[in-house]
């Protein structure tokens, strides 16, 4: 029998997008920003940036030291660090050399069933064929494998003069990404669009230049093609490639290329972002100053003119929540930041303004020799929010679990995410049951970047997408100012769909002060 | 550790000196869990790889004498090396460490003596530290021939474990002793001032000598 | 951005179609042995085994990852390779070029790759179907292997596909739509009484034949009944639709019975050969690809597939003749009531609503599409195509439903082996007015489908 349900559906959808553009609600939220306020989102990375701002800030000439020096200096290292082993434990204990050694044909077995069993797998080799990193096992055991996706692409490269992107196999996609000096595969059970696919390469690829800078890397392979760059990647940084993966599963924002931040009553972020701005105001070569508290943003105060890309906002979300050795001390870390500028880098000093670590203050600057006049800057900043009672506000606020869906009053609403894409920000609500299992919430997720890459599908423009699948529905919704999605329980009626999101519009309208960074500090 | 008392018990205001310290060594020989171990008493058996380069200060009570040191922890990552003279230059000690079960870790503490000597400071204390005494059984660095190059070098030289704590406030407090403490290098403002990295002790470069750390960091230069 | 109705300017075409089997060679150096079949004939055997190769690295480096099926599409920047393993590591592949369209971007001319114009559910079917029309006329790769050799297989191949290739393939590349790609059957709604007689009739036709297995009963073209099971069905069914329907529908329609032969890979004008002598032609049928000659009788509009197990019993032409010359009364004394139901008017369909509509469980298959006023290469078909592929991953139930600014709403909906895509073209209606009209709908156009089940 034909299934009559759907025409009823017809009849209340069919009017949908209308009844959706008369919402009260819609029409105040379209945004007109001049310039940007926080994130540009559509930045071109510029290569040498950082190197044309150091040079026009130092007002002492730089006497360039001769690259020579570098150059030898780095293969003097190289000759004397005589295995790889010695340097690159896995472990901290020296022990997993031995273990390494030994029974390598069960190894192999295991990681045959490893490469079987796991639902996303994440590769990464040089282009010689060379093994840099796997999400799951020890990439020594696959390097026939690694050296079979290298010929794999660039087959295509030569043979063909084209690229090879990904595969299909019924739902299964294998996916690459060819980005000099490195390729990248990842390996997938769940039908992901390739935009997905393609985001979460260049995530990956943008951490491993995050950590090692692109034009270090590129000087390093063209002076020793056969470097194995897996020495230059502490375990610390290779955590960074597992979370910065296990993020984009688990957070929307990286998917949508927004920032989150955390909710603030308007007046407090001002006196924060006031603070910051006037701490450092006028100070040479800094461009960023940032405050994280649990991967959210609390605060940016940055230089007029430069821009930070929310993908690299992302890297160093990730850079902090992954560090645990950042809390107690201070960090100096030199951080490239590829949306910025591929080819030089920051340093970042990383601190917390808090004792139990919550709450995270990042400065970024061109200059690697000011590690003093930052410090002393997060002294001060630190001492006046204290002094203002600004670091407890922020702290009551983390505690604050705003389930948002509470405040919408919609029985079938389980989640919403909402992006305003003028100011590249999102929100999005606590996620409840069922979905506070892990595979569950990666399940959600998958469902919503689903029907996300329907949204965004190149050349189809659409407006709204209308999921009902098994366990739920969603509603994925275009507008020139916000991007929405809502997840309702799989009966929700069309009518619940339209008064639900009416409500959640109204809701971040009139809270909009408290869940976004509206203005822009500048120092 | 005595706090930074100025009061000492004879009621005069006793001195402070303050010493830029860095720990270099191969990655994961245990520079990070010696001073964590010296500044919070702590360990942990998988401690992650330093990222970038940690600072810390610990005050510690010498001869009446109140010392702070600020100390540098470096990433051991080969790729670091470049930053280094950043964090030695005007250090008025240093800690050279290695793995006493990982011979290769002790060739390149001799690596980093040899360029300590060469560019840093030249009355820099270095103290070498051979960690992971507690390996016993995989030993690979003995400690005579430790003990002799160390005597050649002038350098002071402690097998430590910051696993069990041995030898750690030990040789922190070698270092802080072998310290000069007849200029006072406490600022007048008592704060870390805002002159580079604090350093009064001459140094023979000019202090506007931009080494291979200022022109990129990380980075190779264009 | 492209509006929904303007078209890319550089099309989808073949770049190349080719056959292998890697069981076919063991040795180094003779990796050629492998190839059954490659198009097009003038590249060289160096590049024709690179090619071969490469598709089976990555086919092999696919089976790594233990997915529930195998590698059937690789998206390169320029080119769309499709596979289709046919049986026991035979495995055909085709290589399509993307439409691409040059440009201007910041002074320079960049050429744009436009990869969702290719839909790989589409492709992938008719790369199916053109090697099940192959199997139907020259039974199985691995029999033909078996009986003739592999050299033989190999000249059988060459001759088959070169004329396949030239004369259809394009043409059924650049028609593909989502219709086409079912392979599904719209089969002809008639009243319990005239099915009662076509059955008798067909009855009394296979008890004159002892070879006779069964038969397909078709009215111009749709089905009625049917006596193979589905995947021959369907087989036939579209063979029919191809080969026959298109010069079948423009002959004159007499009241004397013809024979029909085809010649499946002449050009498509040249394909249909009639007679008034009892023809026969073997295809091959069922999972084991036997052989059958098949006997295909046309009569007014009608047309019936005789599906005999060999032509002993056709040997006789003249007793022959006059066995099936008897059908003639039968066939005769229901054409009426077909000519009536064919003048009878269905209430118009509404403009505003196409539909695609495709049953698994009984091959049903229907459609409101005109494909010809619609584009094959706009916007809305191409948010269809993606949707229809979408469907397949949606268990076992679901539905989606998009909309574009100012177009039409499209509906994707799956309901375990039922399928159904609709486009509906309202705008400013009021609820009640759609909701009516939709109900029209359903009972007229869906409605013949029950009887059948």
């Amino acid at each position: 029998m034909v299934d009559f349900i759907i025409s009823r559906k017809l009849t209340n959808s069919d009017e949908l997008i209308s009844r959706l553009e008369s919402l009260p609600s819609y029409g105040n939220l379209i945004q007109n920003t001049d310039e940007p306020a926080l994130f540009d989102d559509e930045q071109e990375p510029q290569s040498g940036l950082i190197d044309f701002i150091r040079r026009n800030s130092t007002a002492e000439p730089s006497t360039i030291d001769s690259p020579n020096i570098i150059g030898t200096e780095d293969s003097i290292e190289d000759d004397i660090t005589t295995n790889e082993t010695a340097s690159t434990p896995i472990t901290a204990t020296n022990s997993a050399d031995e273990l390494r050694n030994q029974e390598n044909d069960d190894n192999y077995e295991l990681h045959l069933n490893l490469l079987k069993s796991r639902v996303k797998h994440l590769f990464i080799l040089s282009e010689n064929g060379k093994p840099v990193f796997t999400r799951y096992g020890d990439e020594d055991q696959l390097v026939t494998l690694m050296g079979v996706m290298q010929t794999l692409v660039s087959f295509a490269e030569i043979a063909q003069s084209s690229r090879l992107n990904y595969l299909k196999a019924g739902p299964c996609r294998i996916a690459f990404l060819h980005r000099e000096p490195f390729v990248f595969v990842l390996v997938t059970h769940t039908n992901e669009h390739s935009m997905c696919l393609l985001q979460q390469l260049t995530y990956v690829y943008h951490q491993i230049i995050s950590t090692l800078t692109l034009s270090r890397i590129k000087q390093k392979f063209n002076a020793q093609p056969n470097f194995d760059i897996r020495r230059w990647l502490s375990n610390a940084e290779r955590k960074l490639l597992h979370n910065i993966i296990d993020m984009y599963e688990h957070d929307l924002g990286m998917l949508m290329t927004s920032a989150r931040c955390l909710i603030l009553p308007a007046n407090i972020r001002g006196q924060i972002g006031q603070t910051v701005a006037q701490t450092i105001r006028g100070q040479q070569d800094m461009l960023f100053a940032i405050i994280l508290a649990h991967g959210q943003l609390v605060s940016i105060a940055r230089l007029r003119n430069y821009h930070l890309h929310p993908s690299d906002l992302y890297l160093l979300i990730n850079l902090v929540n992954s560090t645990d050795a950042f809390k107690g001390v201070e960090s100096w870390v030199p951080v490239c930041l590829p949306r910025f500028d591929p080819g030089g880098c920051f340093h970042a000093h990383i601190s917390y303004l808090d004792d139990s670590c919550d709450v995270c203050l990042v400065l970024l600057t061109v200059n690697p020799e000011h590690f003093q006049i930052l410090s002393d800057y997060k002294q001060v900043i630190h001492e006046k929010l204290r002094k203002q009672n600004l670091t407890i506000q922020i702290k009551l606020a983390l505690d604050k679990t705003r389930l948002l869906t509470d405040e919408i009053a919609c029985s079938d609403l389980r989640y919403f995410a909402y992006k305003s894409r003028g100011l590249s920000q999102y929100i999005s609500s606590k996620l409840l049951q069922p979905y506070v299992t892990n595979e569950q919430h990666v399940r959600l997720f998958e469902l919503i970047r689903y029907v996300y890459g329907r949204l965004h599908n190149r050349n189809h423009n659409l407006k709204i997408v209308y999921l009902k699948a098994e366990y739920e529905s969603l509603l994925a919704w275009l507008a020139p100012g916000f991007e929405l999605h809502v997840v309702f329980s799989p009966y929700a009626t069309l009518e619940t769909v339209t008064q639900c999101t009416d409500r959640i519009l109204s809701y971040i309208k009139r809270e909009e002060s408290q869940l976004f960074i509206i203005r822009c500090e500048y120092f | 550790m005595t706090s930074n008392n100025r009061q000492s018990a004879t009621g005069q205001a006793a001195r402070t000196c303050q010493f830029k310290m860095v720990l270099l060594g191969e990655s994961a020989v245990g520079k990070s869990s010696l001073v964590l171990r010296f500044v919070k008493g702590q360990f942990h058996e998988y401690q992650e790889s330093t990222i970038g380069a940690a600072f810390l200060t610990q005050t510690v009570s010498v001869d009446d004498i109140t010392v702070k040191l600020e100390l540098w922890d470096t990433a051991g990552q080969e790729r670091y090396h470049s930053l280094a003279p950043m964090y030695y230059r005007g250090a008025q000690a240093a800690i050279v460490v290695y793995d006493i079960t990982n011979a290769d870790t002790f060739s390149r503490a001799k690596v980093w003596v040899k360029e300590l000597q060469r560019q840093a400071a030249p009355n820099i204390v270095i103290a070498l530290a051979g960690n992971k005494a507690d390996l016993t059984a995989k030993r690979q660095v003995e400690v005579a021939d430790a003990q002799s190059y160390a005597e050649e070098n002038g350098l002071i030289f402690m097998e430590t474990s910051a696993k069990t704590s041995m030898n750690v406030n030990d040789i922190f407090m070698a270092i802080a002793k072998k310290l000069p403490k007849t200029q006072d290098t406490s600022n007048a403002n008592g704060g870390r001032g805002r002159s580079n990295d604090g350093q009064s002790i001459t140094v023979s470069r000019s202090s506007t000598q931009r080494v291979p750390g200022n022109e990129g960091g990380c980075c190779g230069g264009k | 951005m492209t509006t929904s109705n303007e078209p890319i300017s550089s099309n989808v075409y073949l770049v190349d179609y080719f056959i292998y089997c890697p069981l076919l060679c063991q040795k180094e150096g003779q990796e050629h042995q492998k190839i059954l079949y490659y198009y097009p004939p003038d590249v060289e055997f160096n590049r024709q085994t690179r090619t071969v190769g490469y598709c089976e690295g990555l086919v092999k480096f696919t089976e790594t990852f233990a997915f529930d099926d195998p590698c059937d599409c690789v998206h390169f920047q320029k080119t769309r390779l499709l596979f289709y393993q046919v049986e026991n590591d035979i495995c055909i592949a085709m290589t399509l070029h993307v439409p691409s369209i040059e440009r201007k971007k910041d002074e320079k001319l960049i050429m744009e790759y436009y990869d969702e114009h290719i839909n790989d559910r589409l492709m992938l079917s008719v790369l199916k179907i053109s090697y099940r029309y192959f199997a139907l006329e020259h039974g199985t790769i691995a029999s033909l292997v078996q009986v003739n050799g592999v050299d033989q297989c190999r000249i059988i191949l060459k001759k088959y596909f070169d004329k396949f290739i030239a004369y259809r393939l394009h043409t059924m590349i650049l028609d593909a739509t989502i219709d086409s790609s079912y392979f599904g059957v719209q089969f002809f709604q008639v009243e319990k009484k005239v099915y009662l007689k076509i059955q008798s009739l067909i009855r009394r036709l296979e008890l004159r034949f002892a070879s006779l297995k069964e038969t397909l009963f078709l009215y111009r073209n749709q089905l009625i009944w049917s006596g193979l099971d589905q995947d021959d069905t369907r087989l036939i069914y579209s063979f029919f639709r191809v080969n026959y329907w298109p010069q079948l529908k423009s002959l004159l329609n007499t009241s004397t019975i013809r024979y029909l032969t085809v010649e499946s890979s002449a050009s498509p004008t040249d394909a249909l050969l009639v007679s008034t002598h009892v023809t026969s032609q073997e295809r091959f049928l069922g999972d084991l690809s036997l052989p059958y000659q098949i006997v295909a009788i046309n009569f007014n509009w009608f047309t019936i597939f005789c599906v005999f197990h060999n032509d002993e019993e056709l040997s006789n032409m003249a007793q022959t003749l006059e066995k099936i010359e008897l059908l003639k009364k039968d066939l005769d004394e229901i054409v009426p009531y077909f000519e009536e139901c064919s003048r009878k008017k269905y209430p118009a369909t509404d403009p505003s609503v196409k539909n695609i509509y495709f049953n698994k469980m009984n091959m049903t298959h229907s459609s409101t599409m005109d494909w010809n006023r619609e584009p094959t290469n706009n916007i809305l078909v191409s948010i269809m195509n993606t949707l229809a592929e979408d469907l397949q991953w949606f268990h076992p139930s679901g539905n989606i439903m998009v909309k574009r600014e100012n177009d039409p709403w499209i509906i994707a909906k799956r309901s375990d082996m039922r399928e159904l895509l609709i486009m509906i073209n309202q705008r400013n209606v009021n609820l009640k007015e759609i909701s009516d009209k939709i109900k029209q709908i359903f009972p007229t156009q869906f409605s013949n489908i029950l009887l059948l089940e």
